[in-house]
């Protein structure tokens, strides 16, 4: 009795563990004027530069690197005329197992930086 | 080939998965348990089963996607500060001697630059005398001012906002500039503080890819 009891737990810690479907995200700059970078959800980086217009890389969030659902901001560095300075999304961003999450950020985005 | 070898990963983990349960099967006919309890369990194994082989899991790789996105910046220089010497005159020998010369406002090119304290010094070494409530000295006495442009957090709440502001900011390119200290604010030694106006102009250089430019020693004078 006592194996089988054993067996179910392994049973079921590996459906638990096993059947996890990764998810996609993609970050899109629409902000005039400026670039940004070092762009990350969470503590995911995202893209290293995206120039106005431009679109990440479609970045597949696997198991190693967070557990899906997970709802994250966007932190990412605003850079123009060689100034910069570090902002936070103030909306999270839900992804979902196996989901497309397309972030767009554009002018109307609410941003804070955390020194305010 | 890749699809082919999970497939056949798979076939062997339910063929080692059925041969488990053959083994606890006949374990538990051995024991002559319960049966009512055994057939459920056995019901529930079966179903257990059937739903793993209905999902498919794919095996992660662990490149992480900072390794993946991580790229070198280029060399550019962008231009930071720039560093300016003061000295104040209290007669046309003697200078003031303070810690530090504070709430120096600058100016360049009549764009308002920054507003900011020199670095502390060390005054306890230097040859100075008491002459009513300054410290004064005959050996001229530098104050380094390094100023970087004044760059306020806005109480902004959108991207837009935040873009628009950075644009603003005033950039120095390579070339001639004004310099202006409109004011400073001294602390004496009675710890009364006064400011001064001086309005001093200087020019100076700006070099290409520089990250700062010496304005050079400015003279200011108060009574």
């Amino acid at each position: 009795m006592k194996t089988l009891k054993l067996l179910l737990i392994v049973f079921v810690a590996f459906i638990m563990q096993s059947c996890y479907k990764p998810g996609d995200i993609q970050v899109q700059n629409n902000i005039t004027q400026v670039k940004i970078v070092d762009v990350k959800w969470g503590d995911i980086y995202i893209a290293t530069e995206l120039l106005p217009g431009q679109s990440s890389e479609k970045l597949t969030i696997r198991k190693n690197e967070k557990k899906l659902p997970s709802s994250q901001k966007i932190s990412f560095v605003m850079t123009a005329n060689n100034k910069s300075i570090y902002l936070e999304t103030e909306e999270e961003y839900m992804l979902g197992e196996d989901e497309f999450l397309l972030i767009t950020l554009s002018d109307d985005t609410g941003v804070v930086n955390p020194n305010e | 080939m890749k699809v082919a070898h999970v497939i056949s990963n798979k076939k062997r983990f339910k063929h080692l998965l059925f041969r488990a349960l053959d083994v606890v099967y006949k374990r538990f006919i051995q024991l002559k348990t319960n049966k009512l309890t055994y057939q459920n369990m056995k019901r529930l194994i079966y179903l257990l089963l059937i739903g793993l082989l209905a999902v498919g899991c794919q095996k992660d790789d662990s490149i992480s996607s900072a390794d993946r996105n991580v790229v070198s910046e280029d060399g550019y220089i962008p231009f930071e500060e720039i560093l300016i010497l003061i000295n104040i005159n209290t007669t046309d020998s003697t200078y003031l001697v303070v810690n530090s010369i504070d709430s120096v406002s600058i100016f360049i090119n009549n764009y308002y630059w920054t507003k900011i304290n020199s670095q502390v010094l060390d005054t306890s070494k230097v040859d100075k005398v008491l002459v009513g409530n300054k410290f004064q000295t005959k050996n001229k006495l530098n104050y380094l001012v390094i100023a970087n442009q004044d760059i306020e957090q806005p109480d902004f709440n959108t991207a837009g906002e935040f873009a628009q502001y950075l644009n603003a900011a005033y950039e120095l390119k390579p070339g001639e500039y004004a310099c202006l200290i409109e004011s400073f604010q001294v602390t004496f030694n009675d710890n009364s503080t006064t400011k001064y106006y001086p309005f001093e102009y200087t020019t100076f250089k700006v070099e290409q890819n520089s990250r700062s430019a010496f304005v050079g020693e400015i003279n200011l004078k108060i009574d």
